[in-house]
């Protein structure tokens, strides 16, 4: 059981860790906080069309995530192949949910 | 002989492993949530008369404080990885209090919303709740249930990052070695992103 | 036997003790912790099947009342899905055979993989408690269909615990699998250069990764359903069973591949060993593991066409089902492309081989048909249904499993089993298989429907046919258990290589030593399985 503490690195693997400034971390935040007032104010004081309001509120969880994803989580500077299996993974998500609603919606 | 060890040894350290059943992991709980999801859309399409209805019940600013509790404690994770990158020990130790404290924070606001709905008899068995439509009843059971299973994730993100601090006290996560710091700041980000999404789900679609 | 005297110290003799063994982070300790829990829970289910099959040897009430006979079948139906398949062939061969397979001397995670093991421990003796416990075992059969499951009165709770615990287990195992095979691989072996059981278990690894999330969630549900009664699928209370049923499907058809695929896998590495020949399409096998993954997803509604399901909905799932049917036959056809002009050598694992593939083949025409929407609406919910699946499950997975066992048999404990009783035992199963399934396909063309313990007058000639099958293939069983533990003490020594295989776990002692390899192991050029390179033998 030696404990070897040379580290292995394949194809594809970042040649260096990514220090992300602190100064673009909390650009990051702001932006999400302005996503949340967004999707707040469009909720309290928009259209009461609920379909439009769906919408909304799915896109701006969908862009806040994405930036959570690819920034707080680095995402972005890891192994492209993580973005790939996480595309794998959402796909079979909307598979699970559109096939299930479309027996819903065709019945 | 007895000690002959292979190039590509499974006991080597290897962080981008780590980091791969890390990022599986949280695959895995993306779908658990997706189920959960996937009962809301549908019964939202079902009922979407009464889930419009009983939204209103909820506290629209509660849900906000809370989502912007959830956003600022996901930065000082994510500073906190920069902290211990930089060799700024002490400075990450402060940042994983703080992201515990709006852990705790987030709990606290969570614990007067779900006391403010027991008073109102809408848990499941309650007097209120009882004579409630069944769209509704399906609306705050679906409330109850997604937001106590994140509440779940909440405490157990906080747990890790607490064990990640007493690793880096002993000296065991240092800035040499750190993919523990990174892979409990992964799981509490995700804890942040199910949130991103129940947020406007329960709270918003008016 | 010159060998043997330079052989380093067995993984079985480094470390000794209980502890050793309960506590290892050892691959190969942990697969074989797996194969004896796994057997074990065989034998009890198959003790189930039997009593079920005795039960309806005759019309009317025979040994146990209606009541049992639902427990019996939930209960034959748990343990061999979530206690036997599901981990058969992953937990143990996989844990046994991927790291010496591509070369490594561990999974990349060897704690979680002894978590996991605990984990499937717990879950099993939840599943067993259900029978002292409460009002005893579930009787909804394994697939808990709401809302009945939320009103009995039995014990579904702890059985759906039990489901919930063991698919947690399944999940860790999957992930350090995929993280395995990326990360591990010895440093000269390409993707394209695995054998294919690794082609095998990578797949279904991303299949226990991602579906398994969504029954656990599921159960949950379930389970707070029982607590709570909110009648989230009770229509009487404005829920919707058929919403169970699509979160159940979405795991548990993805499922069924979790079970084949990987004994899928054991067979494409024993027929070009058994026919001297290196395999006949290696890269078409491999996508069709990917394929089949994929494709598994997007097919759930076939299991409900009866369910009330919409009509477009149920063409869509029909027409989608028939698309499984080309990778599954791009493999049998290269397996069957494999053996032609092949040097054939007729041994137990070959044996089991073909047999798998003409069950399985059985099985997937029998699939073919009620994946059709028409002829599934007559035969839905009948004994053809039982049939069919016990063709795919038993005579497909499980006889890869027992297979496979004799084929790896040397490498795992070190001895060769006796080669004549296996073959006596392998005919025996054989035989008693296909006396004990066929008939199930033609009673359910006649209309006898399933889970129930009484029938018409009309259906007991293939009834008593069945039953009878069922004391041959359990002779079979016994037999071949026999022979193996027998030879556990009196067999011969195995060599490295008894088979002139040629994938990487050959190159080690059997059994092998605790870092798996005493040298570096050689990485074949290109295709895993040139028998033109190996003239060892």
């Amino acid at each position: 059981m030696a404990d070897n503490t040379n580290s292995r690195h394949l194809p594809g693997d970042p040649k260096e860790h990514h220090i992300v400034p602190y100064k673009f971390h909390i650009g990051i935040w702001v932006g999400l906080i302005i996503l949340t007032i967004m999707t707040v104010l469009v909720s309290v004081m928009g259209i009461s069309l609920v379909a439009f309001s769906v919408i909304t509120a799915m896109i701006i969880a969908s862009a806040k995530a994405v930036v959570v994803a690819n920034y707080f989580m680095h995402l972005k500077y890891e192994n492209k192949l993580i973005t790939w299996l996480m595309g794998v993974t959402l796909l079979l998500f909307v598979v699970f949910i559109s096939f299930t609603a479309f027996d819903y919606i065709t019945r | 002989m007895a000690n002959f060890v292979l190039a590509n040894s499974g006991h080597n350290r290897d962080d981008e492993a780590s980091k791969f059943g890390m990022w599986l992991f949280l695959f895995t709980e993306l779908l658990l949530f997706g189920g959960l999801f996937l009962v809301y859309t549908i019964y939202r399409y079902l009922n979407s008369e009464a889930f419009l209805h009983a939204s209103y019940e909820l506290n629209v600013i509660m849900g906000t404080v809370n989502t912007v509790v959830l956003l600022t404690s996901s930065l000082t994770v994510a500073l906190s990885i920069t902290a211990l990158q930089k060799g700024h020990v002490k400075l990450t130790m402060w940042l994983l209090v703080a992201t515990i404290l709006f852990a705790l924070t987030f709990l606290v606001i969570k614990y007067f919303e779900w006391s403010a709905k027991f008073e109102h008899g809408l848990f499941p068995g309650m007097d209120h709740y009882e004579h409630l439509p069944a769209g509704e009843k399906m609306f705050f059971f679906l409330y109850f249930f997604m937001t106590g299973l994140h509440g779940l994730h909440v405490i157990v993100g906080g747990v890790l990052l607490g064990f990640v601090m007493r690793d880096i006290k002993k000296k065991k996560t240092t800035p040499d070695n750190y993919v523990y710091l990174e892979n409990g700041g992964l799981y509490w980000h995700l804890v942040d992103i199910i949130w991103i999404f129940l947020f406007p789900l329960f709270y918003l679609i008016h | 036997m010159a060998e043997a005297l330079s052989q380093p110290v067995s993984f079985y003799q480094a470390k000794t003790g209980l502890f050793s063994w309960i506590f290892s982070t050892d691959h190969k300790r942990i697969g074989l912790l797996y194969f004896y829990a796994i057997i074990s829970f065989f034998l009890v289910a198959m003790s189930l099947g039997f009593l079920m099959r005795l039960e309806l040897i005759a019309p009317g009430e025979t040994i146990m009342d209606a009541k049992t006979y639902n427990q019996v079948f939930t209960l034959h139906g748990v343990i061999m899905i979530f206690l036997f398949l599901i981990p058969s062939v992953p937990a143990f061969f996989g844990n046994f055979l991927l790291p010496l397979m591509i070369g490594t001397d561990d999974v990349a995670f060897p704690k979680l993989n002894l978590f996991s093991w605990w984990l499937y421990v717990l879950g099993g003796i939840f599943a067993l408690l259900t029978l002292v416990v409460g009002n005893g075992p579930a009787d909804t059969g394994w697939t808990f269909y709401a809302p009945y499951s939320v009103k009995t009165g039995t014990n579904v709770t702890m059985a759906v615990l039990a489901a919930f615990i063991l698919g947690f287990s399944s999940i860790l195992t999957g992930l350090n699998f995929i993280v395995t095979i990326h990360r591990l691989r010895a440093p000269k072996m390409k993707w394209f250069q695995m054998p294919l059981f690794a082609w095998a278990l990578y797949a279904t690894a991303w299949i226990q990764l991602l579906a398994t999330p969504v029954i656990g969630i599921t159960l949950l549900m379930i389970i707070a359903e029982r607590v709570f009664g909110v009648g989230l699928f009770d229509p009487a209370l404005g829920g919707d069973p058929i919403l169970y049923q699509h979160l159940f499907w979405i795991y548990s058809h993805p499922a069924v591949y979790i079970m084949v695929l990987p004994a899928m896998g054991l067979i494409s590495e024993m027929i070009p060993t058994f026919a001297k020949r290196t395999i006949f399409g290696y890269k078409a096998i491999a996508y069709s593991s990917l394929a089949i993954a994929f494709i598994g997803y997007f097919v759930w509604g076939h299991h409900m066409f009866t369910s009330g399901m919409s009509g477009p909905a149920r063409v869509i799932f029909s027409v989608l089902t028939f698309l499984v049917a080309v990778p599954s036959a791009i493999k049998v056809f290269n397996w069957v492309a494999t053996l032609y002009k092949g040097s054939i050598n007729v041994k137990t694992p070959l044996l089991f081989s073909l047999a798998f593939i003409f069950q399985f083949l059985l099985g997937g025409l029998t699939g073919l048909v009620i994946g059709a929407l028409a002829t599934d609406i007559h035969l839905h919910d009948t004994y053809f249904v039982v049939g069919h699946f016990h063709y795919v499950m038993f005579g497909g997975a499980g006889f890869a499993f027992f297979g496979a066992l004799h084929y790896w048999y040397g490498k795992i404990w070190g001895k060769m089993y006796n080669e004549s009783t296996a073959q006596i035992a392998f005919w025996l199963m054989f035989i008693g298989f296909n006396v004990l399934y066929f008939p199930m396909l033609v009673l359910g063309i006649m209309g006898m429907p399933r889970r129930y313990y009484d029938y018409l007058e009309d259906f007991t000639t293939l009834n008593v046919v069945s039953t009878v099958g069922s004391w041959i293939l359990i002779s079979g069983i016994i037999l071949m258990i026999y022979n193996l533990i027998v030879s556990r003490k009196k067999g011969e020594a195995a060599p490295r290589n008894p088979w002139g295989s040629t994938t990487l776990e050959w190159q080690t002692p059997s059994p092998p030593p605790l870092h798996n390899f005493d040298a570096t192991p050689v990485v074949p050029e290109g295709n895993p399985y040139d028998h033109k390179q190996n003239k060892s033998e």
